[in-house]
């Protein structure tokens, strides 16, 4: 069905791509593994002719889908055989309802009313959209957004669909509503479909196949279950695998709990790690009966808790449950109608500017927010003078945090990992006993993250407050002490995370769910004990 | 064909708006301008498109109010006054000879109080009107409305409209943003940092959207697609020319200028139809209820018109009134009972 043939990509005196080929059945549904910068999101805008025409750069080499040459065609009869699905559909809707956006792509392509109308409601249907025809596209949720974008590929009846991390921004339930249908599109349309995406233990059992991309190694198609023995961090099923002496990796939680018999033996009567916060510890951060309005909705409805020093607290909850809103009033930029929030005793909304970056470190979803300069030099530089700190302290950090940065770069021409790297170290030059970070791990290859939990554990283990939102179930399971899950901006449970997370269903790690009825939350705290 | 049954033509809308601005001009009365402002609240409140629509249309109703002020303490502090019923006396100052026609201070008389009054709530309540309308028509569906070789510049327009809530999320983020580094929320050097950020997002915004019409096949030439735009630009500048020498009275600059003006346009619909090869996707149509919605502010202004009696025209808002009560169907409406 696709037939990349030897294709050398050059931008800007850089090979991004060199002499790749790659050949793909009909009805194969593709998984795209690699880290950042391995060229996961080029190789889809090759395939889906953004490269060269959109991006710039010089390509050679043939891109055929269907037998048919992209040389050959329009850009518009291209559009027709493949349809794309990104990170964010939202930034690229164009009508305000769901219906008229499914059909923006026939309206384009000129179809007649009749067949618009007819292959409206079947891909309505399809995607199990048709109670939500009539609603504005921004009041979904973003499972359903993604099933939208989805919709509206599908009208124009293509032949490929490419995903380019479709699954980052959502929580786990509305990944797998995502992956799931996709799945199904791939049985019953025999649609042939092209996934990239960092969080592989989302899709990987869907997948027929797994080209392995690396900056250094040759890129390789292997089967899924070969290849997750080839990733450069094993998924925790496998490890997990791997600890039983399990000869084979298992795809889904089912096949482990089979395989896993022998390690469940070994830990019967051992008790998982409880990373218990004493009662005694003092509460460094603290919101009581706090309710916050926006637009006369009441986004958070008297939410209560409290933040122990030297502990890590993940708030997570669906998207839009108010993790983020949450994080913004713990530091004053939502004033509170009712109730309070309180930093180390001071009331947060009235801190000002040069009190609170003393006070809290903080990590918003997108770092570059943060910086301020034109080289990364400038930007330590003023870091240092606005915390009131010795000249080089925020270097040195970011030279711990994230090695091999160029002084002379333009911040924004780090890689996704590097930029978080930067925003830690800004946040942490000033020492400040609390650390807030939000969606810190969105975009995050596995190395960024295995780097990640090592510094945010070191932080607590200094004595500081950390506090995440996140809906990386992963994440929490590996780091936090302490969970908080809010629902449409309420509380909903609070507690250790060993309690709240093992209890959940939504939010159970893949460790949990594998070694049910134990409760043990990570493939580390499970290694740990072993040894 | 395939319209859908239970939406209200923006057209519709618009006509209605345009015939309440006659009438609100034709009356020229305070109790009729009021009664009008309280309709346009009226028909926000129930049928606004969205949070956002509604929260423009209060700032717009917080500024008209601030126009009102503004007309009146104009007119009884520089105007002369007219009348004779002084409510008081300012003290006055003595202007230079060369600018006679504007006092300072001086008596405030009932008669200019209540003129100034009167011209400033019509000036509102034609604004509020139309205000209403912007919020109650989403610029998506009056797009759908548009003739299709009039589609890709309606479509900028759309895409800006909607452009700019993302902008002041993207500037309102930023400014937390400096806010956690520490920073002084004002000064200069802090202010174009923000600025860089705030064009920075909005530049992946743009590209983001650009790639997506890219890939769903929205392709156009560039070339016609900038010589359409200029055509559209300039007609629409000429005639707002033309239109403005209409105050001095009719003339031969007036009637060349409207001319080339349309000219302009229809090249710009020529060049457009020879490519569009877009269809629609069930469009709106024109229904008898879209007539009756028009009808009610058609026939106020007619009457106040002809014998500029009141009472009828004021019979006719309520009973918009009483339709807004009753309720129309409308998309948005249906919307928000699903959601």
């Amino acid at each position: 069905m696709i037939q990349l043939n030897k294709i050398t990509f050059n931008y800007s005196h850089t090979e991004v791509v060199h002499d790749f080929s790659l050949s793909i059945q009909e009805g194969e549904l593709l998984l795209i593994a690699g880290p950042t910068g391995s060229g996961k999101s080029t190789i889809l805008n090759v395939i889906n002719g953004l490269v060269p025409e959109f991006t710039g750069g010089s390509l050679s080499g043939s891109v055929r889908i269907d037998g048919v040459d992209r040389a050959t065609v329009s850009a518009s009869e291209w559009s027709r055989l493949v349809a794309t699905v990104t990170q964010s559909p939202i930034d690229g809707f164009v009508a305000d309802v769901v219906e008229d956006e499914i059909a923006f792509g026939m309206e384009t392509h000129g179809f007649s009313p009749d067949a618009m109308r007819q292959r409206v409601e079947e891909v309505l249907d399809l995607l199990g959209l048709s109670d939500l025809r009539n609603r504005h596209i921004a009041t979904l949720s973003g499972g359903q957004q993604q099933r939208v974008a989805i919709a509206a590929a599908l009208t124009l009846q293509p032949r490929v669909l490419l995903m380019d991390e479709p699954t980052s921004a959502l929580d786990p339930t509305a990944a797998d509503e995502v992956f799931s249908t996709v799945h199904r599109l791939v049985h019953d349309l025999g649609l042939t479909v092209i996934v990239a995406e960092h969080r592989i233990e989302r899709i990987i059992h869907y997948a027929d196949s797994v080209l392995l991309l690396d900056t250094e190694k040759a890129p390789i198609v292997l089967a899924p279950e070969v290849a997750v023995e080839h990733l450069p961090t094993a998924p925790a099923l496998t490890q997990l695998a791997r600890l039983a002496g399990a000869e084979k990796s298992p795809l889904t939680v089912r096949d482990a709990r089979k395989v896993v018999e022998p390690l469940r033996q070994l830990l019967q009567g051992q008790t998982p790690p409880l990373r218990l916060i004493s009662t005694e510890t003092p509460v460094v951060v603290e919101v009581s009966n706090a309710s916050v309005m926006r637009d006369r909705n009441e986004i958070l409805k008297s939410v209560s808790a409290q933040f122990k020093r030297g502990s890590i607290t993940a708030l997570m909850g669906r998207n839009g449950a108010g993790k983020s809103t949450l994080l913004h009033t713990l530091i004053g930029d939502f004033e509170t109608v009712r109730g309070s929030a309180v930093i180390k005793g001071k009331v947060a909304s009235t801190l000002q500017p040069a009190e609170l970056v003393n006070l809290v470190g903080i990590v918003p979803q997108q770092p570059s927010d943060l910086f301020l300069c034109d080289r990364i030099s400038d930007e330590c530089r003023t870091s240092d003078k606005l915390r009131n700190v010795a000249a080089g302290t925020t270097r040195a950090l970011l030279a711990l945090l994230s090695p091999a940065i160029d002084d002379a770069q333009h911040p924004r021409d780090l890689s996704e990992g590097q930029r978080l790297g930067l925003a830690l170290a800004i946040a942490l030059a000033g020492n400040p006993p609390v650390l807030l970070l939000d969606e810190p791990t969105r975009g995050l290859d596995s190395a960024g993250k295995l780097k990640l939990i090592e510094i945010l554990t070191a932080a607590a283990a200094d004595g500081r407050t950390v506090i995440l939102a996140t809906h990386d179930v992963e994440l929490a399971a590996e780091i936090a002490d302490e969970v908080v899950v809010l629902s449409e901006g309420e509380v909903v449970a609070a507690g250790p995370a060993a309690d709240v997370l093992t209890a959940s269903t939504m939010f159970a790690p893949i460790t949990t769910k594998v070694l049910a009825p134990l409760r043990w939350l990570s493939v580390n705290d499970v290694r740990a004990s072993l040894n | 064909m395939h319209s859908r049954p239970d939406s209200q033509h923006p057209a519709a809308w618009w006509v209605f708006a345009a015939a309440q601005a006659i009438a609100i001009t034709a009356a020229n009365a305070l109790g009729f301008s009021v009664a009008a402002a309280l309709c346009a609240a009226l028909l926000v409140n129930r049928f606004a498109y969205s949070e956002l629509a509604r929260r423009n249309f209060r700032l717009i109703a917080m500024a008209t109010l601030a126009l009102i002020g503004l007309r009146v303490i104009f007119q009884n502090l520089f105007g002369y006054p007219m009348g004779s019923h002084v409510i008081l006396h300012l003290p006055s100052a003595q202007l230079p000879s060369w600018l006679a026609g504007i006092r300072l201070g001086g008596a405030i008389t009932s008669e200019s109080l209540l003129f100034a009054l009167n011209d400033g709530t019509r000036i509102a309540a034609i604004a509020l009107t139309f205000a209403a309308i912007a919020s109650i028509t989403s610029p998506t569906r009056v797009l759908r409305a548009l003739p299709v070789s009039l589609h890709s510049a309606g479509m900028l327009l759309v895409i800006a409209v909607t452009f700019l809530p993302h902008l002041l999320a993207d500037v309102s983020r930023i400014r937390n943003a400096a806010r956690w580094r520490g920073q002084r929320v004002r000064g200069l050097r802090t202010l174009s940092a923000q600025l860089i950020n705030v064009a920075e997002s909005a530049l992946d915004r743009s590209v983001t959207l650009a790639a997506a019409l890219n890939t769903r096949g929205y392709i156009q030439s560039a070339g016609s697609a900038r010589l359409r735009a200029g055509l559209l630009i300039g007609s629409i500048l000429l005639l707002s020319f033309t239109t403005s020498t209409i105050t001095f009275g009719i003339s031969p600059v007036t009637v060349i200028g409207s001319g080339l003006s349309l000219a302009l346009m229809w090249m710009n619909l020529d060049a457009s139809s020879r490519e569009a090869t877009r269809t629609r996707y069930r469009p709106d149509q024109w229904a008898p209820r879209d007539t009756a919605l028009v009808a009610i502010p058609v026939a106020a202004a007619a009457i106040i018109a002809a014998d500029s009696s009141l009472w009828p025209a004021a019979a006719t808002l309520l009973a918009v009134a009483l339709a807004i009560l009753k309720g129309f169907p409308t998309r948005s409406n249906t919307a928000a009972v699903t959601s």
